[in-house]
């Protein structure tokens, strides 16, 4: 029966529950290259399992536990709190200590008032002309260099175009401002303490 | 009062500013236009005036110095109390109680602790014990007009005496153009070549100013343009080339009228400002 069955269909007897799992058909030509899935007669037989002692592994286990509850610990408590940036942070103390803090500044009489008002009004004007006068003075450049481009212009077609070529070595250029006081000649600075003010999170 | 002529003289301003703008880029869109041609009419020159920017701050005038003090009253005023201060404070409450408390049982015990008064007696004496150099040099008691050490808190001029058409004249360093070379190299020739290893930085491609020259006569002689740019020193000493030129000094621009001739001088001012 089962070889009338072969013979009629593999289809039929790869359906067949049981009796012929052992030969899978995965392949849709005629003569496939079937693969057997055999038993594994020639392993080494299984070793015989050790028994621990429940009361060793349940202390093991518990021990896991512990560990990773010490760090779910850890971390709630100070995994949320990021480090500090002083620059961004308000001093605290200043104002929890405002109060204390407080400079008894003296009160300041009408004619006081009165003259920091009109300097003010005066110093708003000052600072005003001595605008005016730097725009005039930047209007009398631009007219020089103007009228000097004007002249190159009539000279040389090339030596105009030279000149108004973008300079980018000015782009590197540095300048240091005036100081209260002239540079001291030679002068090593006196080598203070060093302190280690940075802090540990 | 005053507001409407102000007013007119800022808009003055701003209109010159703008103009003279627009002006420099409509030229630099012809010139792309035109064709690249080279056409002498006169004899080129290059001069160079290399400033020396001021070392310390100006004096402050009168407004400027009550204006400071007022500032820095209101700043005094609108601040809190330092830890320094408070704890100057502190110390001088528990003096006072221990002042009140040792008349009633005296005690024995100096303590050693440094306290805030101490600490500003010897700041005071840090600061005593430091001099800082300086503003007026010795070169500005002996006159010395070739040192670059005088006149502190103004911008500093280097002036050349160079042979000028056959006489000796007070000028910035000078230079003729030569083929090959744009203006501002000639600038730069000019300074080496007359001043020795004067390092500057030159700011910008474009002339400052020009100086027109036009020959009295109708000989042969070419009219002369004269075209300036500026330079910040940057380092050296000038070490003159006693070939082109004999002397220099550095001068600030009022000096600058003692050494120059007026018609130079004219052409000067149009480009040296003391802001």
């Amino acid at each position: 029966m089962t070889g009338t069955c072969l013979n009629l269909s593999r289809l039929y007897v790869l359906s067949l529950p049981g009796v012929f799992q052992t030969c899978r058909h995965i392949h849709s030509q005629r003569t496939p290259m079937l693969f057997r899935a055999t038993q594994q007669l020639l392993a080494e037989p299984m070793k015989k399992k050790k028994r621990i002692d429940p009361s060793i592994l349940a202390a093991r286990e518990a021990k896991k536990i512990k560990k990773i509850d010490k760090e779910i610990k850890k971390l709630t408590r100070f995994g949320r709190i990021l480090k500090p940036v002083a620059e961004i942070e308000l001093p605290k103390k200043q104002f929890t200590l405002a109060k204390e803090r407080q400079r008894t500044s003296p009160v300041l009489s009408f004619e006081e008032l009165e003259d920091r008002a009109l300097l003010q009004k005066q110093w708003g004007r000052y600072k005003t002309n001595t605008w005016v006068h730097q725009q005039r003075v930047y209007d009398k450049l631009i007219t020089a260099q103007d009228e000097a481009l004007e002249e190159l212009k009539a000279e040389s077609d090339y030596l105009y175009k030279e000149a108004l070529k973008v300079d980018y070595g000015m782009v590197a250029m540095y300048f240091e401002g005036p100081k209260s006081t002239p540079p001291i000649k030679d002068y090593s600075p006196p080598d203070g303490d060093y302190v280690d003010t940075t802090r540990k999170y | 009062m005053a507001s409407p002529s102000l007013f007119s003289s800022l808009m003055k301003c701003l209109q010159g500013t703008l103009f003279s703008r627009m002006r420099v880029l409509n030229g630099q869109l012809s010139s792309h236009l035109n064709a690249n041609q080279v056409r002498h009419g006169s004899i080129l020159y290059s001069a160079i005036c290399v400033e020396r920017h001021p070392v310390v701050t100006s004096k402050k005038s009168r407004i400027e110095e009550n204006f400071s003090e007022v500032l820095s009253k209101i700043e005094k005023e609108n601040s809190y109390l330092s830890d320094h201060e408070v704890r100057r404070l502190k110390e001088q409450r528990a003096a006072k109680s221990k002042q009140e408390n040792a008349e009633e049982e005296p005690s024995n015990i100096d303590s050693e602790t440094v306290t805030a008064l101490d600490l500003e007696d010897k700041w005071d004496a840090e600061i005593k014990s430091f001099t800082p150099a300086s503003r007026i040099t010795q070169a500005d008691d002996t006159g010395d007009q070739k040192s670059l050490d005088r006149k502190l808190d103004s911008s500093l001029y280097l002036l050349v005496k160079q042979n000028v058409a056959g006489r000796d004249h007070w000028v910035l360093p000078q230079a003729t153009w030569e083929d090959g070379e744009t203006l501002r190299q000639t600038a730069e020739r000019a300074l080496s070549s007359v001043c020795g290893d004067v390092s500057a930085n030159v700011l910008g491609n474009a002339p400052c100013a020009v100086a027109k020259y036009v020959p009295p006569s109708e000989d042969e002689e070419q009219p002369i343009k004269l075209f300036f740019y500026k330079a910040w020193h940057r380092g050296g000493n000038v070490n003159i080339d006693k070939g082109i030129a004999s002397d220099y000094v550095w001068v600030t621009k009022e000096e600058m009228k003692d050494f120059c001739h007026n018609s130079y001088n004219r052409h000067l001012n149009k480009f040296i400002f003391d802001i």
